[in-house]
């Protein structure tokens, strides 16, 4: 889409590598910072329904264990481990165990998911339902809409995992891991917060 | 909140629309009619106190905003072209001082005067609930609005809510002069406002919520009820009428109507049954 | 030594000129050609909402009567009268095409697009393809706002303010309404995309020089604008996607009273987070129009901005301020009476840094050398109707006096004054001034006095007239509001404020012919700086070349250095670009601020300063 000019005869400002990566790390941010207002006002709505509501959770209603959370909260603190020690292989030019800590953290990702669907399954036929108000719309749609990131996560861990090696240079490779692992790290402190929500308290 | 279950039938909305399509507007004819662009009249004990306060305000944003225009004036037309124009950047501390101290001037002023006297006038009236909720002496209605009515409600004889003797009228509020009224709202549709002009207030109706109002009237007549927040197609004629009596007219009428309704109540019609225990304040 | 070519030449690149249809039109990256993109873009939704607005005018001046001409087109179904449900839909569809394809794609959209990399010394946005995915998606959203006219039971019709219960699926059933309020889901999705492009870009690709207190003050609107985009459209896209799935899904976040099951939600929740979107929004909607007449009054002045610093920390305080005042939209809900009078305060409070933006902008006129320029008109109404508007504000923002005048034409009036008069005129100040920049030459200035005129009139007839009728008592949204006995006199003057109105409509014709000829005639010989001022895109060619600046300008001083002594006499005129310097020595680069990564370029020249 760009053409590239001979750089010749044309000095530019902030020719630095260093610089672009900032860049980048700066629009990261200011999207995740998006990202936590609506997650935010989501849990302004959890805070303003609850302190409403006469009892919480309402009487009757079947309420999950906290096993599978509680497993799927160490998968992701795992996953994000992960991560992280995917990017260290990256200063140590090792691709290949760069690779095999992405996948580890992409699988951990994608079992989140499929637990996360269990517990659903479990609580709508144990009688959790909609009609039974806005405790069980704020379980299903936070829970449901985390996963929905959860799944944008995993495509940016997918790109890292595709991408870093194919990078020209170390700063590059650098630079693309660390802005997915930032989306990454963020969608699991949006989780440890839902999970407190709507699993614990 | 569980008090106010109310299930939604149609048959009750066609009744109401039927009652309020069939009446002809004669029938509002009586409220007396407004003329000129000032607020319309005033017949409550205290709504002098805000059309006093938007009237000084709107004084104070009046000489404010000459002041403006005289100022852009000379700029326009002394400071032009043929004027030397000065290389200042205007951020000595003088001029720094100067400046914040007239907004400081006019936020104390106009502001201030603005602050401090609504805060009087809701703590002694306007949102002063709880003494007009303790006050024998009040009149307390409870108001439920739906699409395009206002149903309201007064206790009856017995004192009590939401029981046979109630007086149930539609798009009708009566009231006694020179007595504290104090309204309960709610809607069972969509959001609604009660608002009464000529009292100078108006507060939401929202379903699930009990929101309340007060007011007081020192003359008899008739005025409008209008509706004042977008409820579907037709609200625009959400209309009531409220009329304020002599307290010995207000009696009679009452007991009719309490009497009237008690005929008309039938246990079995629980949509009828929209009243709720009131709320204390 | 060398840097890979692919790193900093994909940030700074100089562009060959693009060459196929598809990448000058349609698939650019290019921050000029996207500006352009969303200019045409909101004005075709200005002119829908405009029209939209006249139908009201005409259903408020001859109730019940059917529309001439147009009637037959758009309300065919009823003989060309407009029924009580077509004016929901109007009232409804009219303020939402206005703040979110009108104001926000010319405001921000086009002139964010554009004077951001010229005004810092880049050569294009941070983010190039997200910035022409921006734009893709905003036009997504404008056609799901028309698919919503044309599905059963018709498009929104809740009020713009879409409040539950009745834009809920019992309130507002059918597909229209959830069309819209998708369309507005992703419009925002395209402004926070917008959001993040603008910030990025102000905070890392400004020349070397281009410190923050030598930004125009038309950087700053749009920087503000762009940071409360980022941190309140989300909000609302929280709160909107909670209706949708009220409405697709059965949920009960916004469900109460007699259409609840078992467990009751709040449809004041709705309102919480529409308004901590809302508030904000109004400021987004004004604050480039700020930054636009401040810079316009300095340069037309021939006078420096006074206290400059003073404004922007003016914006930048009402801009934090925004959130925390939304409650006054809500005073009538029965809300806790210490909350209320909370956000009375603050309300309060927020407007004295607007009244000292305002005292700058005329501390700057004073004692100036007034040039009457065609921008400076349009600057000069935009402070005139600000003005009034948001002194109107002060009654609305006290509890008392707002149990009064909440829900009447009083609040209709004072909002559209801010709003739209004053971004409207500010907006077409901004297209006047630019033009150049976009297509060459400047516009004709005659039809652009006559439509200045006709607007400024206009404007402030309507809005003026409707301030009078709401203080009468006349209240928003009726259909028909002489039902009342306190209303049915009001009748006259909603005819001369609907006349107003259509003499408003009818003065925007000298801005199409005016546009229509301008845009597409060929004159190559157009001078570069006709307006004398000194912010870096004058010191390019018109139309500004793809590639924007050559060599990166070197900033010497700030943007409003008019009238300068030393500067008349050295440079023998009375403006100092921001790329010159006093003695006419070339300027230096400014010493390296941080202890970042220093590189050397393949000349073997002075290290360049990587950070500011």
């Amino acid at each position: 889409m760009m053409n590239i000019a001979s750089q010749k005869s044309i000095p530019i400002a902030f020719p630095s590598e260093r610089s672009v990566r900032v860049t980048n790390h700066v629009g990261m941010i200011l999207a995740l910072v998006s990202f936590t207002m609506m997650f935010l006002a989501l849990f302004y709505a959890y805070g303003l329904l609850r302190i409403r509501a006469v009892a919480w959770p309402p009487p009757g209603v079947p309420q999950a264990s906290l096993v599978v959370p509680s497993l799927i909260t160490v998968m992701m603190m795992g996953s994000s481990v992960a991560v992280e020690a995917a990017r260290k292989q990256i200063r140590l030019a090792d691709m290949r165990r760069f690779q095999r800590f992405a996948l580890g953290s992409i699988v951990l990702g994608i079992l989140f998911i499929g637990l996360q669907a269990g517990v659903w399954v479990e609580l709508w036929e144990s009688g959790l339902t909609l009609a039974v108000g806005p405790y069980a719309s704020l379980f299903y749609f936070l829970t449901a809409f985390h996963a929905l990131h959860v799944l944008a996560g995993l495509g940016i861990l997918i790109w890292m995992y595709v991408a870093v090696p194919r990078a020209s240079h170390i700063e590059i490779r650098d630079s693309r891991a660390q802005v997915a692992s930032m989306f990454w790290h963020f969608v699991g402190a949006v989780w440890l917060v839902i999970f407190s929500l709507v699993y614990v308290f | 909140m569980d008090l106010l279950k109310r299930l939604q039938h149609r048959w009750y909305q066609l009744v109401a629309a039927l009652v309020l399509y069939g009446m002809p507007l004669d029938v509002f004819a009586a409220v007396e009619k407004e003329t000129g662009y000032d607020m319309p009249r005033d017949v409550s004990l205290d709504g002098h106190r805000i059309t006093w306060l938007i009237n000084i305000t709107m004084w104070f944003l009046v000489v404010l905003f000459v002041i403006m225009v005289i100022w852009m004036a000379i700029a326009m037309f002394k400071h032009d072209e043929s004027h030397p124009a000065e290389y200042d950047h205007g951020d000595a501390g003088k001029q720094i001082a100067v400046a914040l101290s007239i907004s400081g001037v006019i936020f104390l002023v106009v502001d201030g005067n603005l602050y401090v006297n609504a805060m009087i006038d809701l703590d002694e009236v306007f949102w002063n609930f709880g003494e007009y909720d303790d006050n024998p002496e009040t009149i307390k209605i409870e108001v439920n609005a739906h699409q395009w009515a206002w149903d309201g409600r007064y206790a009856g004889p017995d004192g009590k809510w939401n029981t046979q003797d109630d007086a149930i009228t539609l798009n009708d509020i009566r009231v006694p002069v020179n007595r504290p009224v104090l309204v309960q709202l709610t809607s069972s549709d969509v959001i609604h406002a009660f608002n009464l002009p000529n009292m100078r207030v108006k507060t939401d109706a929202v379903p699930g919520t009990v929101s309340p109002l007060v007011f007081q009237a020192k003359e008899t007549g008739e005025f409008d009820i209008a509706c004042a927040e977008h409820c579907g197609a037709f609200h625009y004629k959400m209309k009531g009428k409220l009329t304020v009596l002599s307290q010995e007219d207000y009696d009679l009428w009452l007991n009719e109507v309490s009497h009237q309704s008690s005929l008309a109540y039938n246990p079995d019609d629980t949509d009828a049954h929209w009243g709720w225990p009131w709320k204390e304040l | 030594m060398a840097a890979p070519t692919d790193a900093y030449n994909q940030l700074q690149a100089v562009h060959h000129p693009p060459t196929s249809f598809i990448a000058k039109y349609i698939w650019s990256g290019d921050h000029k050609v996207i500006a352009k993109q969303f200019l045409w873009g909101g004005l075709i939704f200005l002119l829908l909402g405009g029209l939209q607005a006249m139908f009201i005018r005409w259903q408020w001046a001859y109730p019940g009567q059917p529309v001439p001409v147009l009637g037959q087109v758009f309300f065919s179904d009823s003989g060309g009268v407009i029924t009580p449900g077509h004016y929901t839909s109007l009232f409804t569809s009219h303020g939402l095409i206005m703040i979110f394809w009108a104001i926000t794609p010319m405001m921000i959209g086009a002139f964010g697009n554009l004077t951001i990399p010229l005004m810092i010394g880049a050569r294009d946005m941070a983010f190039p393809l997200l910035n022409t995915l921006s734009f893709w998606t905003w036009v997504l959203s404008g056609l799901m706002v028309l698919g919503s006219f044309m599905v059963p039971y018709g498009t929104a019709a809740a009020g713009w303010t879409t409040y539950p219960p009745l834009s809920g699926n019992a309130g507002t059933p059918g597909w229209g309404q959830s069309l819209f309020v998708l369309a507005i889901f992703t419009t925002g999705t395209a402004t926070i995309m917008g959001g993040v492009n603008y910030v990025t870009t102000v905070i890392r690709l400004r020349a070397p020089g281009m410190t923050w207190d030598r930004l125009p003050l038309t950087v700053w609107g749009q920087f503000l604008t762009a940071i409360l985009n980022v941190l309140f459209v989300p909000v609302l896209a929280g709160g909107g996607i909670l209706l949708l799935l009220d409405r697709w899904f059965g949920t009960s976040f916004y469900v109460a009273g007699a259409l609840a099951g078992e467990g009751a939600g709040d449809p004041i929740l709705f309102q919480h987070l529409f308004w901590i979107f809302g508030h904000p929004e109004v400021y987004i909607l004004i604050l480039p129009a700020w930054g636009f007449v401040g810079d316009f009054v300095s340069f037309f002045s021939r006078k420096p901005a006074y206290w400059y610093k003073g404004s922007v920390w003016a914006m930048t305080a009402v801009s934090i301020m925004s959130a925390v005042v939304y409650g006054h939209h809500m005073y009538t809900t029965g809300m806790a009476p210490l909350l209320g009078k909370s956000f009375m305060m603050l309300t309060l409070i927020i407007s004295v840094p607007a009244e000292l933006l305002f005292l700058n902008w005329l501390h700057t006129m004073y004692h100036g050398s007034m040039r009457k320029t065609v921008p400076m008109m349009f600057a000069l109404g935009t402070i005139f109707v600000f003005g009034s508007g948001g002194l109107t504000g002060l009654p609305l923002a006290t509890i008392s006096t707002d149990l009064y005048l909440h829900a009447t034409m009083f609040v209709v009036g004072h909002f559209h004054l801010t709003m739209a008069s004053a971004a409207f005129l500010a907006t077409f100040g901004a297209i006047y001034f630019w033009f150049p920049k976009m297509f060459g030459c400047l516009m004709n200035d005659r039809l652009a006095r006559w439509h200045f005129w006709f607007s400024f009139i206009g404007l402030n007839g309507v809005f003026i007239g409707q301030l009078i009728s709401g203080y009468a008592g006349q209240p928003r949204r009726l259909y028909d509001p002489f039902q009342y006995a306190f209303t049915e006199h009001l009748l006259g003057i909603n005819q001369v404020t609907s006349y107003f109105a259509f003499f408003l409509a009818f003065g925007q014709i000298f801005f199409v012919i005016n546009w229509f000829t301008s845009v597409f005639k060929k004159n190559p010989e157009c001078e570069q700086n006709p307006w004398q001022v000194g912010t870096l895109e004058w010191s390019v060619a018109n139309p500004t070349p793809v590639y924007n600046f050559l060599q990166i300008p070197i900033v010497t001083c700030g943007p409003h250095e008019y009238s300068n002594p030393e500067c008349i006499e050295k440079l023998g005129k009375d403006w100092q670009g921001q790329w010159e310097t006093l003695d006419g020595s070339d300027p230096e680069l400014p010493e390296p601020v941080s202890t970042g990564h220093h590189h050397h370029d393949d000349h073997g020249a002075e290290p360049h300063a990587s950070e500011e």
